[in-house]
Order: C-alpha cells, then structure tokens, then sequence
C-alpha cells in the first residue's frame, strides 16, 4: 500500500513514508512552547515523512487527477484545490479529492 | 440492510424501498424474538438472520469478547458472493497506451476487479470475432467506469482496436456481494485480540447508540471494508481503546462511536496515510479524528468532538470538512472543554472547510509549518489561535472570533514574516490581533478588544473599517499597505497609506 498527496493545485504530488522519530524528535514534535528555531525544525521533521513519488507514479496520479477533473467539468487551472488523497493498494486506486467551489466544500471520491 | 427501533420493536429490511417486513421484540429475559406483522412473538431469532447476526452478551465481559468476535467471524460467513458470467459490455472508447496495453472507458461503471488473464472473443474491429487473452490491471484509475488492460491473440500478439464501430469489451467474471451486517446488543465486551473489520460487514449496536463497550484491544479497520457499491457503517461502538483506519476508506460512515484510545479514528501511530471516511456524532481524544504526524483529516466531520488535545489534524494536515466539532461549551462568552493545539495545528499544511467549530488554545492553522488555505466561517478558539505563528497564511476567516481574553489571534506573531501570502479575515474579533506581524494580509471589519500591537499592514495589505483596540500600539505602513477607516484607540478614524 502506497500513499500519495497533492495539497495544492500547482504543487507536485508527495508520497508518504513511515519514518520513526527518535526519542528526541518525538519530544520536540510533542513540546507545546516551542521557539521560532524549533518551529522551522518541525518542519523540516514533518518532510521526513515525505518522499517523491517515481516518474511512474506521477503519471499514474497525474492522469487520475486531471480525469477526475475533466469528469466533473473543473479546470485545473481554476480549482481551488484542498487536498488530494490517492492509496494504491493491490493494483487497485482509491481516494478522495477536497474542494471549495462556488457552492462550498466539495468532494469526489472514487 | 436498515434497521429501526420502532415502537419498541427492532425491524429491518433488505433495500431501502422495501417497507418495514420483519420485527423482533425482547422477552423478560432480555433475549431477542421474532414478531409477526401484529407483534406476537413467533419464535428465538437464534442469534442469526439470512445475512445477519446478532450478538448479546451472557456472561462476563471476558466471555461477551469472544461472543463478539465470533460474531464478527459468522457475519463474515455470512457475506453473499454471486459468480456472475463475464457479458459484453457497451465502451465509450479504447485508449492506446502501449502495442498490447489499452485505457478502456465504459458507458457505465465496471462490477469487474483485478484478474489474471482470461480467454474471450472479441471484435477488434468492431465486426470480425476472434479469440483474445485479456488480463486486466487496473480497475477505477480515471472514474468507476475505466480500467486498464492488455490485450493478445492467442499466440500472444499484439491486437489493434479499431476501425470500425467500438467494440463491446467481454468482461471477466466477477463476483455480485451483498454485505452482512453485526448487530451488537448493549453490554460489556473485553475482547482479547483486535477486532478487525476487513470485509463487508455492516456493525451496529442494537440501539444504534454508543453502548457496545470494548475494552482490552483495539478496533481496527481495513481496506477490505470499503466499497463504492456497499458503503459499510460503523455504528455504536464505545471503545476504552483506540479505532484505527486504514487509509483512504472513504466509503465508510461511523456513527455515535466513541473510541478513548490514542490517535482514534486516525491511522494508527507510526503510519502515514488520509483519513477520508465520514464520522458523525464521534468522540475521540488525544490526536484523534485524521490526526498524528503524516497523516491528512481529508474526511467529512460532523458534531465530533474530542476531550483531549492535537485532534482533527492536529500534528499533520486538513484538508476535508468539519461542521460543529470540537466538543467545547460556550456558553456566557467563555469556552470550556473545548479540545486545545487542534484544527490542522501544530501541523502541515491546513486547508478544508471549517464550520461553526470550536477549539480551545492554539487552535485552527495555529503553528504549522505549511501553507494555510482553509475556510473558516463562525469558528471560535483561545489564546493563540487562528493563523498564531503562521508561515504562509492564505486562509479566509469568516466571523471567526477567539473568547477567554483570546490574546496573539488572527495572524499573530508570523513566523520568519508572512509577507507574501493573503489571508483574509472579515468581521473577526479578539482580544490582540496580528500582533507583532508586518502582514500582507487584509483585515474587514475586524476588531481587537485590547490591541494590533506592531503590526504593520505591507504590500498588498489592509485593514479597512477595523478597531485597533483600546491600548493601541499599532505600527504603520509600509509599501502598499493600507489602513482605511480604522479606529485607534483615541477614538480617531486612521487613513494611512
């Protein structure tokens, strides 16, 4: 099983990894007052569970995306995208994609 | 299968147009019967239906678990598969991908999965028979109604579709479910392993309220439980533990479910993944409801609340819907009870829909490292709360308001400036605002009970028609930023830039 996301209309696709945060990662990522300096390290930490998916892969997510797209009448380029979520499992795609339209929040799942 | 409790007897039927065909009613014994039409008891139900089982607890909760998941392993018996032939069925058209590989569009959703190869005759070019082997790949990657094929003679050549009218395409033969359904009387259950929902089952308690109590381990869910041609419900569950999901169930609904353990309705620790199913009605508690780090709340959330902290995308991402969660009182002006560090905070990125929720400190898109695109309409939170420590805000916040004094709200304290993103707000109050922050950010109708101290309205910027509060200390302008009919707190109208 395979996880991928696309948070945003003009952003790449990323594809999640199990990563396992050290003791000292974990107590950062569970500290409540954390400085500036620590913040920007979050972030950094937050990428570890990122990687880019295989030339593949993206083709695969692109063109499932924009057939979802062309399927519902929405342009790509004005979507106002929120978050695409698609899990490859067994040679078999599921997932959802999130919206905001002129009618509010919407979601295609497939 | 529906169920409901009506006039004290538990009815059912098949298909939603079907009327009301079967009833049951309990003894003094508290033991399930059946009814007929006019409520006479006609006999023990036996603890099964055609396509149903029922569970009640006998003894102590120890014996009530393995009641439990026995029961779960009969309604899995009791899942129907129907082998149905492979037809021929109308195409809207053939993509080309490779010599032998094709993108089949169907006129209607395809009832076939993943299979190994099989042997059928088909018409290449819309008129000649021939025999083919067809191995299918991948099903539903570009709508319900698409998949992915190979396609050879029997020899293994490749074969050119086209030329003539579309041919039909011989689909495999496939296999026709109906789900079963897991009905759980009230009680105590104290199961010993995981109570794993891997299959088409339907679980409900018999009230369809949250008292079917698990204890010991957990509830998981997995993908073998989500289906677009059966979506399955969860309903009723009380879990001391957690209730795990596997990724991407979007065809699932739990309802009236409450789950105690960490990261309930979330993927459980350590796993990344999108939590896209649909949860009404729900109680979780620490990082629950699509929290956790690599992990996206995609899902629709509904009155779920959470007693405890980092939920609804807290430490990972938002992108889904969420309308009257939080679980917070508000009552008098105050919150309290409300989950705090929650809404897509201490996280990635936030984006989504947030309705009428209520967080408590270090609330919505406050202190992610990502970019910020949500919604927010009529939310409320604390302290530090709606885009505190932002790094690229470009939220819309809608009559959002932040209670309990609700100091360093709204754009506050942007981390390394927030310079370039757009966040609006319109018609939000708090105790400070945008405080320390030199924001492109434009402000309408916004007002601070106390101050804006240091911030400063850049290019692109503005606050128009806001209060400054009654301490004041806001900068000025810079670049193309502007302040328009503002009011300090002298109580002069402020025009600067």
């Amino acid at each position: 099983m395979k996880d991928f996301k696309k948070m945003h209309k003009n952003s790449e696709w990323v594809a999640l990894v199990n990563y396992q945060l050290s003791d000292t990662e974990k107590q950062l990522m569970d500290k409540d007052e954390k400085t500036d300096a620590e913040l920007l390290l979050m972030g950094e930490l937050h990428k570890k569970f990122e990687s880019q998916p295989s030339t593949k892969e993206k083709e695969l997510l692109d063109k499932v995306y924009e057939s979802l797209l062309d399927r519902n009448d929405i342009s790509k380029e004005d979507i106002n995208l929120q978050g695409a979520h698609i899990t490859i499992e067994n040679n078999k795609l599921r997932g959802v994609l999130n919206l905001i339209g002129d009618d509010g929040f919407q979601q295609l799942s497939f | 299968m529906a169920f409901r409790i009506y006039k004290g007897k538990f009815q059912t039927k098949a298909n939603p147009g079907d009327d009301w065909n079967m009833s049951y009613m309990f003894d003094a014994e508290g033991d399930m019967r059946k009814t007929d039409a006019a409520g006479n008891d006609i006999g023990s139900i036996s603890g099964t239906g055609s396509n149903s089982v029922y569970v009640t607890p006998t003894g102590t909760a120890a014996q009530n678990g393995v009641l439990l998941l026995a029961g779960l392993t009969d309604a899995i018996a009791k899942i129907v598969n129907t082998s149905v032939p492979g037809s021929n069925i109308p195409m809207n058209m053939y993509e080309q991908s490779g010599p032998s590989s094709y993108t089949g569009y169907a006129v209607s959703a395809v009832q076939f999965s993943v299979v190994p190869q099989y042997q059928a005759t088909f018409l290449p070019d819309g008129f000649t028979p021939m025999q083919v082997l067809i191995t299918i790949n991948w099903v539903g990657a570009y709508g319900p109604d698409t998949f992915e094929f190979d396609i050879t003679d029997l020899s293994g050549g490749p074969i050119m579709i086209g030329g003539g009218p579309t041919p039909l395409f011989p689909t495999p033969t496939s296999t026709l479910t109906v789900p079963s359904t897991l009905i759980i009387a009230p009680g105590d259950y104290s199961i010993a392993s995981d109570f794993i929902l891997n299959n088409l089952v339907n679980v409900t308690s018999l009230t369809g309220q949250a008292d079917v109590n698990i204890s010991t381990s957990n509830v998981k869910i997995q993908s073998g439980a989500n289906n677009s041609s059966h979506p399955i419900s969860v309903v009723g569950l009380n879990l001391t533990t957690s209730l795990w999901i596997e990724s991407n169930l979007s065809y699932l609904t739990f309802k009236n479910c409450k789950a105690l353990g960490t990261n309930s309705f979330s993927i459980e620790p350590s796993g990344t993944g999108s939590i896209s199913g649909t949860f009404e009605d729900c109680t979780g508690d620490f990082r629950s409801f699509g929290s956790g780090v690599g992990v996206t709340a995609s899902g629709l959330f509904i009155r779920c609340k959470a007693t405890s902290s980092a939920a609804f995308g807290g430490k990972g991402s938002t992108s889904g819907y969420f309308e009257h969660c939080g679980g917070a009182v508000y009552a008098q002006g105050y919150l309290t009870g409300a989950p705090s560090a929650s809404f897509g905070s201490d996280g990635v990125t936030v984006n989504g829909y947030f309705y009428y929720c209520i967080g408590s400190g270090s609330s919505f898109a406050s202190q992610n490292t990502g970019a910020t695109g949500a919604e927010f309409h009529y939310c409320k939170a604390m302290n530090q709360s709606f885009g505190y420590r932002n790094t690229n805000n470009s939220g819309k916040y809608y009559n959002c308001s932040a209670t309990n004094a609700g100091n360093q709200c709204f754009g506050s304290n942007a981390l390394s400036g927030d310079t370039a993103a757009n966040a609006r707000y319109y018609n939000c109050t708090a105790n400070t605002i945008a405080q320390n922050s030199t924001l492109s950010s434009q402000f309408y109708n916004c007002h601070a009970g106390l101050h804006w101290n240091g911030y400063i309205a850049t290019n692109g910027g503005l606050a128009y028609n806001c209060s400054f509060g009654s301490v004041g200390n806001q900068g000025g302008v810079t670049g193309t930023g502007k302040y328009r009919n503002c009011l300090d707190s002298s109580f002069e109208i402020i025009n600067e830039g």
